[in-house]
């Protein structure tokens, strides 16, 4: 029988944070049995941290629950956590708003809370102004978005605030999001050449840059972030939805084979993201890049057994899979939209296979 | 004669300073590229002389400031070509790169970098062609002086920069940090490169790294690349491979750590451009699964950016480390074949980046798939030697059920594999397709409905109870007959019920709002896992035991010892303990120690 610490070292040798998931479980478990809450809150923290970036935002929140419980009902003990269960706190403050299954009214609850215990601590709102821009842009409110982004802009960064590197990121992602594809190559190459880097980025950035660059026919620069970006971003279950973007780069340059090989690659682990707003992506990303191909061409791939409609002949036809994906990605979408009475995940949706079919149909079908 | 205003040299005096470098200290690595690039260029003329790269600290008198020359005895610059570099650089103040691409462009980017440091630039030059000596003079502010100097007769060829600090630059001039950043930048190029300050003297680059002639294919150099390793990097290295790549024009080594280390780790490899130092932590040239190694290496044709500080993404930095990928490889694979004790060795080093690749790579995979040590439960073994028993490759790849399987697997003579580390499942699959050998992927539930059934027809009754025995704690029983005997009963939990017991946990202590959530993610999991939310604990009919409570009547000690085999079934199985089943323990314990006595000492009973 394995030691807690055993445990615990164990899951420090796995390789990625996901690795170390089974082996926290385990010692978190181990540690209730023993009735050792320090070990139980150390081992929770890890578990929240991993759980959260192997792509297991359930598990993270439970263990989180449980962490701000104790804490609060154990604030002698564990007052010089305060710091680090805020920013956990922030990890999933960003994922509940990711999971359909929250209602709205709960999700302010959150963000109230959250600015409680942060003005407690004695830190500053730099980050909830953040947040409130990621919803309104989720929503597609482009007003209340633009709001939360002057907002946040105007307001310092205190010990809260992501890193330098992410909030350059998230600037860009703002202008892009807008259509302003200058202003996003010009923050997305600055971030790039001067080698700022933290766990999202430059991975996220390059996929960033995609759309502005090809917006602004600098597509020898747009290959380049593609193949840099591809490189950093594949088969890491994280960044499903910028392996979305990477796919729908190569859809729209009309490079369907090599779309098709990281399709194929990645549809396993995509297939199992727990995120749903990554998993939306990927499937609406899906439905595009099928329904590009000539419907009735039938094309050979290896895929998955976990597949839905796997075939052992490993023959496809583009039709059919181009409807599969669009009602997956439509049932996504309409959760989302009940959740925030508003169209937007339908809307862009549609947007995006109903350029793709324009564009087969143009190709002389 | 004295030329001003010609060219604003604000705006790339502005870029270079602010914009472009990580770090100030750059400007001794571009003065020293000035020079050798001007030397070179002598060289290729056709002149014979002694090449010289001289660094002259000059210490303040009182209340001043330190000075520094920097003299080369390179082809110099006429008047004319000191026109020509201003020019270029007015011409290029906004691409960096473009301006770089000339001689007398980068001799100028070079040069003007220096007012990272300096409030005042010198230059007095003297042309290999002739005509007389040109002295420079440029302030910070972009404006400059030129003047033509009485010439000389003999006048030697070469280059002297002079430099002086500020008041907030002054540590840039310090004797032992010169020498040091002379050292790092300079550590191989072809010149020597001396330093002095009228006190101390030093020859920066007297002694060559071995490491360069071992890439060359000098098999007596890896002893001095081990030494050196030891001595410069404070590094133990485990082995040295020889890198070389057309592609890129590569040559170096990789030192193989001897510690593990980890993907996410910080790679950092020394990576000299021509000769001269491009970074210490060059992150873009080697394939991101060589984090085992750490690389010094000299590239001759890639590309750098504007900033000399890393390579830009193009065809030929891809092909390069295509190039370095296969190296490596080979490497390995070489190890596989020749050298099974220090691919042992390796493995057991790291195993993470191997095995990585190993998915990657199928080639790679069938030299090492059989050299890969899996735990299992008959103890530690290689897939070699697991392979050697007949059956089905059987894992687990849930740490949990690998320990409640173990218990019996063995009994059997089955040897599961328990495949939770990382890669070990994508391994084992990987095999099975590629070798066509059959893969069993087990989990706990049906391995123990595999167990061999025990006809429950008179055992209706028994049931009954001992599922009541168990009615608070969610777990049926069933009758079964397995190997060893002497285990009383398995129980078997699915990763699904442990979920709920983590939500349970956290109910516990959670606040209002935070009940919410978990009651909505109860009850996403009830509706999921309805078939399996029972815990099973399957008595076993082979130990004695169980046989004697077939034929127990009393029920109250019937009750505790069913509850009492669940309890040790959890410790056996090294279930977690949870509050209920603490309780259990102590309620039960306690019976039978009261039990216990009562029929040893009937008249003592409390």
């Amino acid at each position: 029988m394995q030691t807690f610490e055993e445990l615990m070292a164990l899951a420090e040798q796995q390789d990625p944070p996901e690795g170390a998931i089974p082996f926290l479980e385990q010692a978190v478990r181990l540690a209730d049995t023993q009735q050792n809450r320090s070990a139980a809150f150390r081992a929770r923290k890890e578990l929240v941290q991993a759980a959260s970036f192997g792509g297991f935002p359930d598990k993270a929140l439970i263990h989180f629950a449980w962490l701000l419980g104790t804490f609060d009902r154990h604030r002698a003990e564990f007052q010089g956590q305060s710091y680090m269960m805020l920013w956990m706190y922030k990890w999933i403050l960003s994922s509940a708003a990711e999971n359909p299954a929250f209602p709205l009214p709960r999700l302010k609850k959150l963000e109230a809370d959250f600015e409680r215990r942060t003005r407690e601590y004695g830190s500053g709102a730099h980050y909830l102004a953040y947040h409130r821009l990621m919803l309104a842009k989720q929503i597609g409110d482009q007003e209340q978005a633009q709001a939360a982004f002057l907002a946040w802009r105007s307001l310092p960064r205190d010990g809260l605030s992501d890193c330098e590197a992410c909030e350059q990121n998230k600037v860009m992602g703002y202008y892009a999001w807008r259509g302003n594809h200058q202003a996003a190559a010009q923050l997305g190459q600055d971030i790039i050449s001067r080698g700022m880097s933290c766990h999202n980025v430059p991975t996220v950035t390059h996929a960033n840059l995609l759309r502005p660059l090809t917006a602004l026919g600098r597509h020898e620069e747009a290959r380049h972030a593609h193949t840099e970006g591809l490189r950093l971003a594949r088969l890491d279950r994280h960044f499903i939805d910028t392996i979305a973007d990477h796919l729908r780069y190569l859809t729209a340059q009309g490079q369907h084979r090599q779309a098709l090989g990281v399709w194929s690659e990645h549809l396993g682990l995509a297939l199992g993201v727990r995120n749903l707003v990554d998993r939306f992506e990927f499937l609406a990303a899906s439905a595009a890049l099928w329904a590009g191909l000539p419907e009735t061409e039938a094309v050979t791939l290896t895929l998955p057994r976990t597949f839905a409609l796997f075939r052992t002949d490993q023959t496809y036809l583009p039709g059919r899979l181009a409807d599969y994906f669009r009602q997956e990605a439509a049932a996504l979408a309409r959760r989302f939209d009940e959740r925030n009475g508003t169209g937007q995940f339908m809307w862009r949706l549609r947007q995006e296979t109903e350029v793709e079919l324009a564009g087969r149909q143009r190709a002389g079908e | 004669m004295e030329h001003a205003f010609k060219v604003d040299l604000r705006g790339i005096i502005d870029l270079l300073s602010n914009h472009l470098y990580s770090d100030p200290s750059v400007f001794v690595r571009e003065l020293l590229q000035n020079g050798v690039d001007a030397i070179t260029a002598r060289h290729n003329r056709g002149d014979t002389f002694e090449p010289e790269i001289t660094v002259r600290l000059v210490l303040p008198e009182q209340d001043g400031l330190p000075m520094l020359e920097f003299q080369d005895n390179g082809i110099g610059l006429s008047e004319a070509e000191v026109h020509e570099f201003l020019a270029t650089i007015g011409r290029s103040s906004k691409r960096i790169s473009e301006a770089r691409d000339t001689f007398l462009g980068q001799f100028g980017i070079g040069l003007l970098s220096c007012f990272m440091v300096s409030g005042e630039i010198e230059l007095v030059t003297q042309s290999a062609d002739g005509g007389p000596p040109v002295r420079w003079l440029a302030q910070a502010d972009g404006t400059y002086t030129l003047e033509v100097l009485p010439q000389a007769d003999a006048a030697q060829p070469g280059t002297t920069v002079r430099l002086r600090a500020r008041e907030d630059t002054d540590f840039y001039f310090d004797y032992d940090e010169l020498s040091s950043a002379l050292a790092n930048y300079g550590a191989i190029l072809p010149y020597p490169v001396q330093i002095s300050d009228g006190q101390q003297f030093q020859h920066v680059n007297a002694v060559t790294p071995p490491w360069l002639a071992y890439a060359d294919g000098d098999p007596a150099a890896k002893e001095a690349v081990l030494t050196y390793a030891r001595e410069k990097l404070r590094l133990e290295a485990v082995d040295v491979i020889a890198l070389r790549s057309e592609e890129g024009g590569i040559r170096g080594v990789a030192l193989v750590l001897p510690y593990s280390t980890q993907a996410s780790s910080h790679q950092w490899h020394q990576v000299y451009l021509k000769r001269m130092l491009l970074g210490s932590d060059v992150r873009n040239l080697l394939p991101d699964w060589a984090f085992f190694v750490r690389c010094l290496l000299n590239v001759d044709s890639l590309h750098p950016t504007a900033s000399r500080e890393s390579f830009y993404e193009d065809d030929a930095l891809t092909a390069a480390r295509t190039s370095l990928d296969t190296q490596l490889r080979l490497y390995i694979e070489h190890l596989a074949l020749h050298d099974a004790p220090r691919l042992d060795a390796l493995i057991a080093l790291h195993h993470l980046p191997i095995k990585a690749l190993a998915i990657d790579n199928d080639e790679f995979f069938r030299l090492l798939a059989p050299a890969f040590e899996f735990e299992t439960s008959t103890g530690r073994l290689k897939l070699g030697r697991y392979l050697d028993q007949s059956g089905p490759i059987r894992m687990v790849t849930n740490l949990d059920q690998f320990r409640q399987i173990a218990q019996v697997a063995s009994a059997y003579g089955h040897s599961v594999i328990n495949a939770v580390y990382t890669y070990d499942a994508p391994l084992l699959r990987k095999y099975s397709s590629l070798m066509g050998r059959e893969l069993e992927e087990v989990d706990a539930q049906s391995y123990a409905l595999s167990l061999e059934d025990v006809l429950t027809g008179g055992l209706d009754d028994f049931l009954a109870r001992a599922d009541a025995a168990l009615a608070t704690l969610d777990c049926q029983v069933s009758v079964k007959r397995f190997e060893p005997a002497d285990l009383p009963a398995l129980l078997i939990v699915t990763e699904e019920l442990r979920q709920l017991g983590d939500i349970e946990a956290a109910r516990e202590v959670a606040d209002e709002l935070f009940s919410e959530f978990l009651d909505d993610y109860e009850a996403e999991y009830e509706a999921e896992y309805e078939r399996v939310r029972l815990a099973r604990l399957h008595l076993n009919l082979n130990n004695p035991l169980v046989q004697d409570l077939l034929h127990l009547h009393d029920s109250a000690v019937f009750t505790r010892l069913i509850q009492m085999l669940y309890v040790q079934a959890h410790l056996l199985g090294h279930h977690p303990l949870r509050g209920q089943e603490l309780k259990l323990l102590g309620e039960g314990l306690g019976d039978m120690m009261r039990w216990g006595i009562r029929a040893t000492h009937p008249s003592t009973l409390n």
